[in-house]
């Protein structure tokens, strides 16, 4: 078992160099070869064979290389930065806002269609219940020309000033009486 | 987009993001993918393996403390590899520097620069071990199947990607890994006595 499974994890190894292995299977590779040192010197061979294969140099890296290099970064800070917004991230927010907008105007033309609609049809429904219901002589009260009402009622106030003259006398006419 | 680089740098990012938010230990992932690449790089500047290395890990000493002023617009293997190489030329400056400070002549600045003293030199038993197993690599490719050394050769020669190769040999890409991985692993075996020679533990 322990043999079939450093052979797949050897095999994981060669698709690593190669680039073929997905994210979350290298990931976890790697953290393998951190922990598992025979891992680690496997990974280290097929790293320098690869390499001397393509240039005809042979550079060998230390076994310790990156425990060694861990050691020293033990008393460096640790970042706390806040979530990167990669171009990526932006463009979906981007599209997040766009979306909500095209529907925010799509709804807002739909209320506004409607909402004229249903003023039309109030309009209409009540025009003609209002020619249905009210009697001929007050509709024809009310369809009388507003500036005869004004003038009756300018007359009805003309009057009671006649009839009641020294009330509502000027000031100035009483003091020219009294000089008099 | 090819998948390999897809699948390589959707890695980085995430092993970055995570180093950014707390977890020190994702930037010890990152080292061990790319620790041969970048002591190969620093190798083309200085030449003694054990300067090498050291240089190598001060690039990415330098990489971690610069790592909260990357935004990820570059890729991070190359943001890297720009380290390194400032790193490792920075070394040489401060080497030929010393050098001349205490050695030699001002005149002779431009000789003295690339003169191989400076670069360092590998040792003789190294450069022997080495040829030795450059050779072994290639004499053990010859003797493999057809098969087999037809899939590493365009793996390794032409960088193709698995799906390229499974065209190419009209054959599944399931086949291509395997094919790929057990001409690795019978040049591995071959070479393990050499390459456990040449490693600096031994």
């Amino acid at each position: 078992m322990v043999i079939l499974m450093n052979e797949d994890l050897n095999q994981k190894i060669s698709q690593f160099i190669d680039n073929e292995l997905e994210q979350q299977e290298a990931l976890y590779l790697l953290k393998s070869i951190r922990s598992t040192p025979a891992l680690n010197r496997q990974y280290n061979h097929h790293r320098t064979i690869s390499q001397a294969i393509k240039t005809d140099a042979v550079v060998f890296v230390k076994a310790d290389f990156a425990t060694s290099l861990s050691k020293k970064l033990q008393h460096e800070p640790v970042y706390f930065l806040p979530q990167r917004h990669t171009i990526k991230n932006n463009l979906k927010h981007i599209a997040i806002a766009a979306s909500i907008l095209t529907v925010a105007i799509i709804t807002g033309y739909n209320f506004n269609v409607f909402k004229q609609q249903s003023y039309v049809t109030a309009n209409l429904q009540m025009t003609k219940n209002t020619q249905k219901n009210q009697p001929n002589e007050v509709a024809k009260a009310l369809e009388g020309p507003i500036n005869q009402k004004i003038n009756d009622y300018l007359q009805a106030h003309n009057i009671m000033s006649h009839n009641n003259e020294s009330l509502y006398q000027p000031y100035a006419r009483v003091s020219s009486y009294n000089q008099k | 987009m090819s998948n390999q680089t897809k699948f390589s740098e959707q890695l980085d990012e995430d092993l970055v993001m995570r180093v950014q938010q707390g977890d020190k230990s994702a930037f010890d992932l990152l080292v061990i993918k790319y620790q041969h690449k970048i002591v190969q790089l620093v190798n083309r500047y200085i030449k003694d393996p054990n300067e090498a290395q050291d240089v190598a890990q001060e690039s990415f000493i330098k990489a971690y403390r610069a790592l909260p002023d990357f935004r990820g617009e570059a890729a991070f293997y190359t943001w890297l590899y720009r380290i390194a190489i400032n790193t490792a030329k920075n070394h040489l400056a401060s080497r030929t520097r010393r050098y001349f400070n205490y050695h030699v002549d001002i005149q002779d600045a431009e000789d003295i620069e690339y003169a191989p003293q400076l670069q360092g030199m590998e040792t003789p038993e190294r450069q022997l071990l080495n040829q030795e197993i450059v050779d072994a690599i290639h004499s053990t490719i010859e003797k493999l199947p057809e098969e087999m050394r037809t899939a590493i050769m365009l793996r390794e020669f032409e960088d193709m990607s698995y799906e390229e190769i499974a065209e190419v040999m009209d054959c599944p890409v399931g086949t291509v890994r395997s094919r790929i991985f057990r001409a690795r692993d019978a040049i591995n075996k071959k070479l393990t006595p050499l390459l456990d020679n040449g490693d600096f533990d031994e």
